[in-house]
């Protein structure tokens, strides 16, 4: 992940077919949505 | 702000019954890296391949360098120079190193010959191995073989 968050200008998050976030990739690493759906934990995690 | 060479506006698209990609919208700069993020069936796949005109989308818009794609070919969009690396590679196992790349070329030869040096610079065992069936390579060189075949075409790559 941190990878990627160095290599990528910006980053487009989709989650169950839908965008969920998109831009720098110091804003999505902080984005509590994101955070959910990407990393599990919270009511919207399936 | 430059003009955004990928535009993705609202698509939808369906495989079958099963309605993929709800609203999806992105844009996508000329020298920029952008990553679709998302976990396994969040739609990244489809995603491409709706770009690609591999999977049309059913609603939306997409544009490339201002012209609508949506509703062409493949190969028309691959024509105009969006490049991509599919997610098992593509490769034609049975044609040689060259010939992968031969088959790939779109534009003039000097042109492709001058991209074929650079990526051979850059990818020395594809050098090293110019005359071996794709199939024959290590699993790194393929890959190195499904993300080079594209750049010769000097254009815009599109990695999976």
């Amino acid at each position: 992940m941190d990878v990627l968050m160095a290599l990528s200008d910006s980053i487009a998050v989709l989650h169950e077919g839908k965008l969920i976030a998109d831009g720098p990739p110091e804003a999505i690493s902080k984005n509590q949505e994101v955070q959910t759906a990407y990393f599990g934990g919270g009511s919207s995690h399936g | 702000m430059a003009e955004p060479l990928l535009q993705v506006e609202g698509i939808h698209t369906h495989i079958g019954k099963h309605h993929i990609l709800q609203g999806v919208s992105f844009e996508v700069y000329a020298g920029e890296v952008t990553v679709l993020l998302g976990r396994n069936g969040a739609g990244k796949t489809t995603t491409l391949r709706s770009v690609m005109g591999l999977l049309p989308p059913s609603q939306g818009r997409i544009l490339f360098e201002n012209r609508a794609i949506h509703h062409m070919k493949p190969f028309d969009i691959a024509r105009l120079g969006i490049g991509f690396v599919p997610e098992d590679r593509g490769l034609f196992n049975l044609l040689t190193v060259e010939e992968n790349f031969r088959v790939a070329m779109l534009q003039e030869a000097k042109k492709s010959q001058e991209r074929l040096e650079f990526i051979l610079d850059v990818f020395p065992d594809l050098k090293k191995f110019w005359k071996a069936k794709a199939g024959v390579l290590s699993g790194g060189q393929k890959q190195m073989l499904a993300i080079a075949r594209p750049l010769v075409n000097e254009k815009h790559p599109f990695a999976h």
